[in-house]
C-alpha cells in the first residue's frame, strides 16, 4: 500500500514556495484573506458560456475567469508558450511561476530578465492534472461544427501538443530550463497530491534535488459539468447560490464544480539551505492507496480512506495526536463526506480541527490536493485555516470538528515542531491520496519529526 | 485590397496575384514573422536569415502560416510551401520566405497521392 520511499536522515524535504490560482485569485496572497473570510467564489454562470446542445440542469461553478486568465499568462510567458499550450497549462503555469518567483528561482512580476535556474538538470517536474487540456478538446470539436468560416472548421495545427497532459510539464520545462524529470499524473480527483508524493519520492530517492510539483485542472465545460449532474454527484441547488456546496452539513446536496492549480516548490533540506532558500514548511510524508473496490464510491465506512491516512502517518513517523488540523477532501455529497468523516473518528480520535475548501473554492478535481496543501503551509506560517463554510446543520453522521473561525486553529506558530497537518484527497476509481506537512524549523532546515 | 484580395484566394489556387496584391501578401508575412517573434516590424530586413538571424523555429513556422491562413481565410499546407519553410534549410531569408509563399499561391495545388495497396 505505501509506496514511498522513506526519507533519509538528514533528508527532509522543505517547501521553499508557494503558487495558486483559483476562482477567488490569482497568487496566494489574492486568496488567503478572502479564505479566511470564508468568501465563496461559487456563483451562477450564464448560459452561453456553455455551447454544447445539451441540456445543463444547473450552470453553477467557481470559475478562474478566461478574459484574466488569457490576459495575465500574455504578461507572464513568451507567445511561443501561450500560443502552443492550452489554457488548462496557463492556469498551471501560472501558479508554478508564483511558486518558483517565491522560491527565488523565478524573476516575478517586478523581475527583469530570467534568471539562471541552478542545478537545472536535479530539478525535476510533477503535475497531477484530473481532466488534462479537456477543455481545449471541447473546444476544438465546437469549433470544427460551428465555426463561422470554413477555413476555421479544422483540427488546430497544435492541437496534439496542446492536448496531452505531458505538456503541462514539458511546456513549464521549456520556459524555465528545467531539465530533470518531467511528469504529468493522473488519478483523477487525487492527481495533484498524487505528483507531490511521487516527487516526494523523487527527493528522497536522490532523483533530483528539487521538485516543483502540483496540479491543475479548469472543469467548468458543459460534458464535465453534465457529466457529473448525470452521476447524481452535482449539487442542484441553484437557490444556494454562493452557498450550494456544504460539505458535512445535514443540508449538503452535492458538489459544485471548481477550477484552479497550485504549485509547491520542493527541495531536498540540504539543497535549499546550499542556496540559502528558507523553508516556508516541510512536507513530513504521505500515503497513496486504491480502494479495490468500486469506480465511484468508497467503502461505506470509509475504510480506504482510513487506510491511506494510517499508512501517511507511519510514512511520516507522525503519531495521531499531532495532527492539529485536516484539511479534508469534503465535496459535499452524501456518500464521501460521511466516509471521510468515519475515516477521521477512527485514524484521529483526538478530534483536530478540520474545514473543506471545497465549499469555497468548489471541486477543483486534479489540482485540489495540492491546492489544499499550499494552504497547509500557508496555516503553518500564520497559524490559521479556512473556515469550514456553509455549515449551519452539522449532519450527526458527519462527527468532524469543524472550523468554525479561522483564528481558532491550532496550528500554530512557525518553528513548533509538535503541529503537523493533514491534507485528504480521494478520488474516482478508488484513488486515495494523504500528505502531511509540519512547519519549518526556526533554524530553518531539517523536518519536524517526533 | 484585402477583400478582393481573399476572395482570389479561396477561389482556390492558382492564383493570379497583381504586384500590389502580390506586396500586400508579403508584408503580412512580414507582420506574421514579427508577431511570432514579438519584435518590430522594422526587424524583419528582407536579407534577414530568418532561421539563423531572427531566431525562428519550426513551431514558429506553424504561428506564421495560422496567422496568415487566419487573416486570409484560407488554409496554408505546410507540406505544399517549398523548402525554404524548413528548419534544416539555414540559409533561408525573408527574401525567400516570400517568394516561396507566392509561389504557392500561384501554383496549382499537389494532388493528392492515392493510397497505395501495397503493405
Amino acid at each position: 500500500m505505501v509506496t514511498h520511499a522513506r526519507t533519509e536522515p538528514g533528508g527532509a524535504v522543505v517547501v521553499t514556495g508557494i503558487g495558486l490560482v483559483t476562482a477567488l485569485g490569482f497568487g496566494v496572497e489574492a486568496n488567503w484573506p478572502r479564505l479566511l473570510a470564508g468568501e465563496s467564489a461559487i456563483r451562477g454562470l450564464p448560459s452561453e458560456r456553455f455551447t454544447l446542445p445539451i441540456a445543463l440542469p444547473v450552470r453553477l461553478g467557481a470559475e478562474v475567469p478566461r478574459a484574466e486568465l488569457a490576459e495575465r499568462i500574455r504578461g507572464a510567458v513568451p507567445r511561443s508558450v501561450w500560443n502552443t499550450s492550452a489554457p488548462e497549462c496557463h492556469v498551471w503555469l501560472l501558479a508554478a511561476l508564483e511558486a518558483l518567483a517565491h522560491a527565488g528561482l523565478w524573476p516575478g512580476e517586478a523581475g527583469d530578465g530570467a534568471v539562471p535556474m541552478p542545478d537545472a538538470d536535479r530539478t525535476g517536474i510533477y503535475v497531477g492534472t484530473g481532466g488534462g487540456a479537456h477543455g481545449f478538446a471541447e473546444s476544438e470539436y465546437i469549433r470544427v461544427y460551428t465555426a463561422e468560416k470554413a477555413v476555421q472548421r479544422d483540427v488546430s495545427r497544435f492541437a496534439i501538443p496542446m492536448y496531452m497532459a505531458s505538456a503541462f510539464a514539458g511546456q513549464l520545462s521549456i520556459l524555465t530550463g528545467i531539465r530533470g524529470p518531467a511528469l504529468a499524473l493522473n488519478s483523477a480527483c487525487s492527481s495533484g497530491s498524487s505528483a507531490l508524493l511521487t516527487a516526494l519520492d523523487a527527493l528522497r530517492l536522490g532523483r533530483c534535488d528539487r521538485a516543483v510539483a502540483g496540479g491543475a485542472d479548469l472543469t467548468l465545460t458543459a460534458s464535465t459539468l453534465k457529466g457529473f449532474a448525470n452521476l447524481g454527484a452535482l449539487s442542484l441547488d441553484t437557490a444556494a447560490g454562493p452557498r450550494a456546496c456544504r460539505p458535512f452539513d445535514a443540508t449538503r446536496a452535492g458538489l459544485v464544480l471548481g477550477e484552479g492549480a497550485a504549485c509547491l516548490v520542493l527541495e531536498r533540506a540540504e539543497a535549499a539551505a546550499r542556496r540559502g532558500a528558507t523553508p516556508l514548511a516541510v512536507l513530513m510524508g504521505g500515503a497513496v492507496n486504491a480502494e479495490a473496490h468500486h469506480l465511484l464510491a468508497p467503502r461505506e465506512a470509509g475504510e480506504g480512506m482510513a487506510e491511506c491516512m494510517q499508512a501517511a502517518l507511519a510514512d511520516a513517523d507522525v503519531v495521531p495526536e499531532r495532527i492539529v488540523h485536516v484539511f479534508a477532501h469534503g465535496t459535499g455529497t452524501r456518500q464521501n463526506d460521511a466516509c471521510e468523516a468515519a475515516a477521521l473518528a477512527r485514524v484521529l480520535p483526538q478530534g483536530p480541527t478540520v474545514s473543506a475548501t471545497k465549499a469555497q473554492l468548489g471541486h477543483t478535481l486534479g489540482a485540489a490536493g495540492a491546492i489544499d496543501a499550499v494552504l497547509a503551509v500557508r496555516g503553518l506560517q500564520t497559524g490559521q485555516a479556512p473556515p469550514q463554510a456553509h455549515l449551519t446543520q452539522p449532519d450527526p453522521a458527519c462527527p468532524v470538528r469543524a472550523l468554525r473561525e479561522p483564528a481558532h486553529t491550532e496550528l500554530g506558530p512557525r518553528g513548533d515542531p509538535a503541529r503537523a497537518v493533514l491534507v485528504n484527497a480521494f478520488a474516482f476509481g478508488g484513488h486515495n491520496a494523504s500528505l502531511l506537512l509540519g512547519p519549518a524549523l526556526a533554524g530553518g532546515e531539517g523536518s519536524a519529526h517526533a | 485590397m484585402k477583400e478582393a484580395l481573399i476572395a482570389k484566394l479561396q477561389a482556390g489556387r492558382p492564383v493570379h496575384l497583381s504586384e500590389s496584391e502580390a506586396a500586400y501578401l508579403t508584408e503580412a508575412l512580414r507582420e506574421a514573422v514579427a508577431t511570432t517573434l514579438e519584435v518590430p516590424v522594422a526587424e524583419i530586413a528582407d536579407g534577414s536569415l530568418v532561421f539563423d538571424d531572427l531566431g525562428l523555429d519550426s513551431i514558429d513556422v506553424f504561428d506564421v502560416l495560422d496567422q496568415l491562413s487566419e487573416q486570409f481565410e484560407v488554409p496554408v499546407a505546410l507540406e505544399e510551401l517549398p523548402e525554404t519553410f524548413l528548419r534544416g534549410n539555414e540559409g533561408a531569408t525573408f527574401r525567400s520566405f516570400a517568394e516561396g509563399l507566392l509561389r504557392y499561391f500561384r501554383e496549382a495545388p499537389v494532388p493528392p497521392t492515392p493510397p497505395s495497396d501495397a503493405g
